[in-house]
């Protein structure tokens, strides 16, 4: 279905004043030996926030991170950073530093000599480039690190190549930051430190960070807003992680941040803040909050979270929103129980549950009939 | 659990990866052993001859061995006539200048082999397109199948055509460098092209992300992480200009050169002064070398 950028950019969040916008991409397309790798992507970033970009792979964002550093060349469409039209400027000449997914720390220098390289380039005076060495070691706690001021590249562990790169990149301190994937090549708990770590440095520095990663959880975390890509390389929400998570406006972001189930459903009649939506997967028509423009008959796609439906083995007094199923399976994962419910309509959906209580003392066991319900303010229209 | 290749840590894998101890003890004896038959004997047999009085013909190559055996036990001879051979060398200016020669020579042949093909190896490591890059590698690949006396022959040709008449000693000093630089340059090219594809792409870009233009990039990341090939590259052309026979001998106009001196030897079969004359030449080589790779 083709997709039109200015819908979506509707609501509060994806549309910023021409002032407030630090970094404007308008029209941004790449194309790659006749393949497109972006399609006519626009949106624009505030000064001083934590932007990520996230998205499948091959969804292009690394190259539109290269774009912004200018390591490659927009097929079509203009970059404006600060007020000024970076879009023909060579990546030396940019107030912008990248942080590369391999790190690229040169192997035949020492750890402050990778430091110093960008400083020196600029012919900073000795003392300055001596102050500003201590500074980010400081920043990213490398100066924590015994004789790491003696040490080679390939004597440093994976966690602290990863800070003297974000080091280096902080050195000259850009106006904008570039992120590919840095944290990677970490393990899970030094992941989540430096996720930390990330979020303070970027608030003691007030740098603007861009941020590309495929992993929702950690654009969640870290991000003050997200561009979520898809895979035919267009944007599809631009919002804060709340905003994304809670309504997504098309059944990409719906699936690919977080977990949902989805309905087909038809409209019966629509209030003002209300859709009564049909489907012959839920038992009964059921209520969901909606305050867009829909035709009465049209086809659309209800989504439930699965933490947002409650399981009962008692039928609720009201019948809306609420369908019955069976228990298939249960899976134990500690601190939340997922439960794979077979509807009576024969779809099966996933309901999350925190283990308040201990799995055992709950009355919900296999094979058990059960009834699911959920609220019309927590069910979502999909209407693309 | 199960054992999962991915989970294990680098060295782990690169140990599972690696052959085992029997093998690498069978492939380090095959290398000992060649190493020895083609490098060291033929090393130790050069030495041999040279310190054997034999004026002998150059069809006999058993001769010397034999002469040798008769002489080992006499200790006395040994001595006169390493005094003949290797006094005789360092005292004769013909000798002196030839080494001096060809010193120069390779040096001067190094230097310009480098300053021309480091930016022809940067060149084609820069084409992006493969095929362009490929047909660039076979041309030089191909001029560099046809041998050198038909190479030399033609670049005398080709400066007769244009009106040089090697007489003087240093017109002739640059043909030979001419002709040499034209046969090893792919032997500068290669290894420098070999070292350039082997740096990481990110490493460019990085520079150029901290604020380094082109030519800076040059001279602050290429050279330093290519410096390895480079270094080789310059080690193996020094080598082959120092000894080469064909080039003076073709465009040398009789410059005395350490390869003209020993085909001179041999050809009135002193074998004994010429092998002398080949090992003073090695233990020459492993001197320049060592100050080389001390100074770098």
């Amino acid at each position: 279905m083709a997709f039109d950028p200015s819908q979506n950019m509707n609501n509060r969040e994806g549309e910023l004043s021409e002032v407030d916008s630090f970094i404007q991409l308008k029209n941004i397309t790449k194309y790659r030996n006749g393949d497109a790798i972006l399609k006519n992507i626009s949106f624009s970033i505030r000064r001083g926030e934590f932007f990520s970009i996230l998205g499948p792979s091959g969804g292009g964002k690394t190259t539109l991170l290269r774009i912004l550093d200018g390591l490659e060349k927009p097929t079509d469409g203009r970059i404006i950073i600060d007020g000024e039209d970076v879009t023909d400027w060579p990546p030396y000449k940019r107030p912008v530093n990248m942080m590369f997914q391999s790190y690229a720390l040169f192997p035949h220098m020492t750890v402050p000599q990778n430091i110093e390289f960008g400083l020196k380039q600029e012919g900073l005076k000795k003392d300055e480039i001596n102050k500003r060495i201590e500074e980010v070691m400081e920043l990213t706690k490398l100066n924590r690190i015994k004789d790491i001021k003696v040490r080679k590249i390939n004597e440093l562990s994976g966690g602290q190549r990863q800070s003297v790169a974000l080091a280096r990149s902080l050195a000259k301190r850009p106006k904008v930051l570039l992120l590919d994937e840095p944290l990677s090549a970490l393990d899970k708990d030094a992941r989540q430190e430096t996720q930390y770590e990330l979020i303070n440095i970027q608030e003691q520095t007030g740098i603007t960070f861009v941020f590309v990663t495929h992993d929702q959880e950690e654009a969640m975390a870290i991000s003050d807003r997200i561009a979520v890509i898809n895979k035919e390389q267009q944007i599809c929400q631009i919002g804060t992680p709340h905003n994304i998570y809670e309504f997504p406006n098309t059944e990409f972001t719906a699936t690919f941040i977080g977990e949902v189930n989805l309905f087909d459903c038809t409209v019966l009649e629509q209030d003002t803040n209300y859709l009564l939506l049909q489907s012959h997967e839920i038992d009964n028509p059921c209520y969901a909050s909606y305050n867009g423009v829909v035709s009465i008959g049209a086809n659309v796609k209800l989504a439930i979270r699965p933490e947002k439906i409650m399981i009962s083995t008692l039928q609720p007094a009201y019948p809306r929103n609420c369908t019955q199923g069976i228990i298939e399976e249960i899976l134990y994962l500690g601190d939340i129980s997922v439960y794979r419910i077979l509807l009576s309509s024969g779809k099966r959906i996933k309901v999350t549950l925190t283990n308040l209580r201990r799995v055992k003392d709950r009355d919900l066991d296999y094979e058990n009939k059960v009834y699911l319900f959920w609220s019309s303010e927590n069910s979502l229209v999909l209407t693309s | 659990m199960k054992l999962n290749l991915h989970s294990l840590g680098e060295k782990t894998k690169m140990k599972l990866l690696k052959p085992g101890r029997k093998a690498r003890n069978a492939m380090l004896t095959i290398v000992i052993f060649l190493t020895i038959l083609f490098f060291a004997i033929p090393l130790i047999i050069s030495f041999v001859i040279s310190i054997s009085k034999t004026n002998l013909d150059p069809n006999a190559l058993i001769e010397p061995i034999i002469q040798i055996t008769n002489t080992i036990s006499n200790f006395k001879i040994i001595i006169n006539i390493i005094i003949d051979n290797y006094i005789n060398i360092v005292s004769n200016t013909i000798y002196i200048a030839a080494f001096f020669n060809s010193v120069i020579l390779g040096i001067l042949t190094t230097i310009l082999c480098l300053i021309i093909g480091l930016p022809i190896a940067y060149s084609i490591h820069n084409i992006n397109t493969e095929k362009i890059r490929a047909f660039v590698i076979s041309i030089i690949l191909i001029s560099f199948l046809i041998p050198s006396p038909i190479r030399a022959n033609a670049l005398i040709n080709i400066l007769n055509s244009i009106g040089i008449k090697p007489k003087q000693p240093s017109e002739t000093f640059f043909t030979i460098c001419l002709g040499m630089v034209y046969c090893y340059l792919p032997f500068v090219i290669f290894p420098i092209y070999t070292a350039l594809t082997k740096i990481d792409r990110s490493y460019l870009e990085a520079v150029s992300d901290l604020g380094c233009g082109p030519t800076k990039t040059f001279w602050r990341i290429v050279i330093p992480l290519s410096i390895r090939g480079i270094a080789s590259a310059c080690v193996l052309t020094f080598i082959m200009s120092l000894g080469d026979l064909v080039i003076p001998e073709l465009v040398g106009n009789n410059i005395p050169t350490i390869g003209t001196m020993i085909s001179e030897l041999f050809s009135t079969s002193d074998w004994s002064l010429a092998c002398s004359l080949s090992i003073i030449t090695v233990l020459l080589t492993i001197i320049l070398l060592t100050i080389f790779r001390v100074k770098f």
